[in-house]
């Protein structure tokens, strides 16, 4: 799991970095614009050929709960990326990035309260010491 | 304003998480992963194209080549990251792996500190001893 786990740190943490290079050349939304053709021109068809190799045809035969959720999941996201563009019009930028980091709360609490995951309290100590240094990160 | 807007991106991102595990209780990586983008092809780029038109006009589409190359890039990353979470999320609860990849913009820091020369306050370098700190009690049983 560690493994994993940093690979996705370090591709995100890649991810954000090329972003701030691509706001030198274009606006927020021409950017925004431009990862979404991107996504859906080269990502769509890729996980398309990956889904056929995998699980073949079947693998589309996909349940409707999944489809549900992922449309909270990508509305969620869509809804807290716009928010995010609106508040730091409304707000210094460094404190609307510094306290939206504590999402990984509200991700803990609903995961113990409806998928009955187990916490320890070392792990709820972690989750508040990550959220509060990516506070100070961000200060 | 700026609250109820800050509040409005924690929850929503809150519920990301939780969402995304319970889509993977019903279906693999590669379905949720499908049906992700489906969603966001289907619903976001539309409306982004919608708005960007009202703001910027046609004029606004004229992206410069090197916002097309920073984003193939982009793409490519963030790809990676969120096929990799899915097989993680399949396996491990939401609570902690949210957490443990909520650390990424250490890496985003470093890179910037690196690369693009910029300054690093010292309450950040706190933040980033901080944070590797709670990683470290998220491994913990």
């Amino acid at each position: 799991m560690a493994f994993l786990i940093i690979l996705i740190v370090f591709f995100w943490g890649i991810w954000g970095f090329v972003e701030k290079f691509a706001l030198f050349y274009g606006s927020p939304w021409q950017t925004m614009f431009a990862f979404l053709v991107c996504t859906a021109v080269l990502f769509l068809p890729f996980t398309v050929i990956m889904l056929l190799k995998k699980q073949g045809r079947v693998g589309f035969k996909i349940n409707h709960w999944v489809w549900i959720w992922i449309f909270l999941a990508v509305f969620t996201d869509l809804l807290a990326v716009l928010a995010l563009r609106f508040a730091f019009l409304n707000g210094a930028t460094g404190i609307v990035i510094a306290v939206t980091a504590i999402y990984p709360i509200i991700t803990a609490i609903l995961s113990v309260m409806f998928l009955n995951e187990k916490i320890s309290k070392w792990q709820y100590f972690g989750i508040g010491i990550v959220c509060l240094g990516l506070f100070l990160l961000s200060v | 304003m700026a609250t109820l807007l800050m509040v409005v991106i924690i929850i929503c991102w809150g519920i990301w998480g939780f969402a995304e595990k319970k889509a993977l209780e019903h279906g693999t990586p590669w379905q949720t992963l499908f049906a992700s983008l489906v969603f966001k092809t289907v619903f976001s780029l539309p409306l982004i194209a919608l708005i960007f038109y009202f703001i910027a006009g046609p004029q606004g589409f004229f992206i410069k080549q090197q916002v097309w190359l920073w984003m193939f890039i982009a793409v490519f990353t963030n790809g990676v990251a969120i096929i990799v979470i899915r097989f993680v999320l399949k396996k491990w609860g939401a609570g902690i792996v949210i957490a443990l990849t909520a650390v990424y913009p250490i890496i985003t820091m470093i890179l910037a500190f690196v690369f693009l020369k910029e300054h690093l306050a010292l309450t950040q370098v706190f933040g980033i001893g901080i944070t590797t700190l709670g990683m470290i009690f998220l491994n913990l049983k």
